[in-house]
């Protein structure tokens, strides 16, 4: 299962790495997506991340410390800059809490804030738990097999099946053949207006993996704003438990 | 009092022996009569036209919901199927089915409608689209497209300025988000049907009809809705229908299952608004009887003035003081009923007549008034109660008699000597 790609799950990225050698084109678009798929997803993690925030108003800066288990659990405490250090969200099955520190609070985000901006981001609360099961929800077409830019890469094009709860008329994935690495996925409406652009860039070995350690989102209407998420360390499979992605976890303030 | 006749008799005398002063007084009040009327009709059209715009735009002239949906609109605060079909028992039932227009049943849930372009807030409430257009006056509203039809699955109607923040066009992909019965968030893929454009920012914003069934199947909770609203023909009729229903509905009332909500519970702005208009027409009226009081007073007391000699003959003759104050008191109730009747009947009948189908203010409040969420139809149309001609000749009889009471007592008073010693 792949999620649409988000600050979260990049810290899961390149868990469960299939091998380069799986990578051949006799497999169907829908084995090779699951495959990337498998490389998208984790068991556990635990990272610092920098989020740049740039707006046509305003830019800031963002560090946070994230913990996650598979899909379902994951945590972000901010660090710094030091005013919202300790604000921390907690996802948890497909519920966010947030957690203010200065006024003490948790808030559960109701379905109706969850087009929210998460923390002032191009990324919104309902990006952060939404699951669109790509196998499941989209009917996916190999558009391009070859090479772009010298490097060999698969592009395809996935379209929502009927009646599935997504918004996006089809997404266009781009996917480095050699290790079933990500190079962006563009989000388009039903009229083919392209409505945001998720890019990964700057592969390297964090925690022993490969991953794509940053990762920027762009929305389409205003081409001079963006969010980017940039790893600065990354650990896998690390000792954690549901536990963890607690609500006391949540409160305490570290 | 003795010699009544006598007196009566004498009292309609002297009116038709004046008849310029007679018919003079008589119009003032025929006039102030005939504004009554027609203010009074108007008003009540113009408060049942509001109450009206605000029910349906609302929960309905009565509501039945879960006592905690209102404050929290949450999907857990459904009603209880039993008390649904209790609900729908009573207004199938002979006595009440006469007094509701229409009933419509409802599931409103509060979540997050997104497109492409971006997510926004939405009250997304799912209806029976025939009984809601029936109901709602958001159907006719229509700007493109169309309403929901009955077999509409994947269907949503919604709101212009929604429409604009989410880039939707006819058939444009809509996803609704929202808990679910479980709790659980969920997502519902559907299509816009229709757009339309209610005026209140509110409703245009957020509010998003959709198929109850394809909520059922979208939150997992079947055929329960959360409120049933209730139309009645004329807003007098509430009070009686929610004592009616808390009745039957005791049972799932006493467990904490349903509740019976009147407007004026539902909206008490609205109800407020009404009491404050009212109260500002009473004023006018008010102080337009006073001014046509004096008028009487003056006009029946220059009657009595100038009939000096006469009372002083008649009391020469015999008249007891009281009897001739009498005589004035009669003269000025009977103008004054005879008066009050026509100037109400005229009244009613020329509103009737020309502004019978409604008249238009909109040169006076522009196309679109709304007031605390409710759009106001600038055309009014004038609503008579039995109940207001009542009372409105009981009020011109009122000020007619205090107005004669005065000179009733100068023409007791007379010195009947000093009265006769001129013959003027």
């Amino acid at each position: 299962m792949f999620r649409t790609p988000t600050i979260l799950t990049a810290a899961a990225v390149a868990l469960g790495l299939v091998s380069p050698a799986l990578a051949q084109t006799d497999f169907t678009p829908q084995e090779i997506i699951a495959r990337v798929d498998r490389v998208m997803r984790g068991d556990s993690s635990h990272g610092v991340s920098r989020m740049n925030i740039v707006t046509e108003h305003w830019e800031r800066e963002l560090v946070m410390e994230l913990w996650s288990m598979g899909t379902d659990y994951s945590l972000v405490r901010v660090r710094s800059p030091a005013r919202e250090a300790g604000t921390a969200t907690l996802m948890a099955d497909r519920d966010i809490w947030n957690y203010l520190p200065k006024v003490d609070r948790t808030i559960k985000i109701p379905a109706s804030m969850m087009s929210g901006a998460w923390m002032g981001s191009h990324f919104t609360n309902d990006d952060l738990v939404k699951e669109s099961q790509l196998i499941e929800d989209f009917d996916i077409e190999l558009m391009f097999d070859g090479d772009r830019d010298g490097v060999a890469v698969w592009e395809f094009r996935l379209t929502p099946k009927p009646e599935v709860a997504v918004v996006w008329g089809h997404i266009d994935y781009r996917v480095r053949r050699s290790d079933y690495m990500p190079f962006w996925a563009r989000y388009y409406d039903e009229d083919g207006e392209l409505a945001r652009t998720m890019r990964f860039s700057e592969f390297k070995d964090l925690g022993g993996r490969t991953v794509p350690t940053v990762m920027d989102m762009v929305p389409a209407d205003k081409p001079n704003e963006r969010t980017s998420v940039i790893y600065e360390s990354l650990e896998f499979d690390i000792d954690v438990d549901r536990s963890f992605f607690s609500l006391q976890t949540l409160q305490r303030r570290r | 009092m003795e010699h009544l006749g006598v007196l009566v008799t004498l009292a309609f005398r002297n009116l038709r022996r004046q008849l310029r002063r007679t018919i003079l007084t008589a119009s003032a009040m025929v006039i102030g009569g005939g504004t009554l009327m027609f203010s009074l009709s108007l008003g009540d059209g113009t408060h049942e036209e509001w109450i009206d715009s605000g029910v349906r735009m609302g929960s309905g002239h009565v509501a039945i919901e879960h006592p905690r949906f209102r404050s929290g609109r949450k999907l857990e605060d459904r009603l209880p199927a039993a008390a649904r079909d209790a609900v729908e028992a009573v207004l199938r039932s002979p006595a009440v089915a006469a007094q509701v227009t229409t009933a419509s049943a409802k599931l409103t849930v509060t979540g997050m409608a997104s497109s492409a372009a971006g997510a926004r807030p939405a009250r997304i409430m799912a209806v029976d689209p025939v009984a809601e257009a029936a109901f709602g006056t958001i159907d006719d509203q229509t700007v493109e497209g169309r309403y929901l039809e009955p077999d509409d699955r994947l269907a949503a109607y919604v709101g212009v300025t929604l429409a604009e923040a989410l880039g939707l066009r006819l058939d444009s992909r809509l996803v609704l988000t929202a808990q679910d019965a479980q709790k659980e968030i969920a997502g519902q893929l559907v299509r816009v049907v229709g757009i339309y454009r209610s005026g209140v920012p509110e409703i245009d914003q957020s509010l998003i009809h959709m198929p109850l069934a394809t909520a059922g199947e979208w939150l997992g909770s079947g055929e329960d809705v959360t409120n049933i609203g209730v139309l009645v023909a004329d807003s007098a009729a509430v009070s009686g229908l929610v004592r009616t229903l808390r009745a039957e509905l005791r049972d799932p009332i006493a467990e904490g299952e349903a509740a019976v909500i009147g407007w004026r519970e539902a909206m008490p702005e609205l109800a407020a608004a009404v009491a404050i208009d009212d109260f500002g027409n009473y004023l006018v009226y008010g102080i337009l009887f006073v001014i046509i009081g004096f008028g009487i007073v003056n006009t029946v007391l220059m009657s009595v003035m100038h009939r000096h000699r006469e009372f002083g003959v008649l009391q020469a003759l015999g008249l007891t003081p009281g009897q001739t104050g009498a005589v004035v008191l009669f003269e000025g109730l009977s103008l004054t009923a005879v008066s009050a009747v026509i100037g109400i009947a005229l009244g009613a009948f020329l509103t009737w007549y020309f502004f019978g189908d409604g008249l238009d203010f909109s040169g006076m409040m522009g196309e679109e008034m709304t007031f605390s969420g409710v759009v106001i139809d600038p055309v009014i149309i004038p609503l008579f109660r039995p109940s207001r001609f009542a009372q409105s000749i009981t009020f011109i009889l009122f000020i007619g008699t205090v107005a004669s009471i005065y000179p009733a007592i100068r023409a007791a008073r007379i010195d009947v000597t000093e009265s006769m010693k001129f013959d003027r």
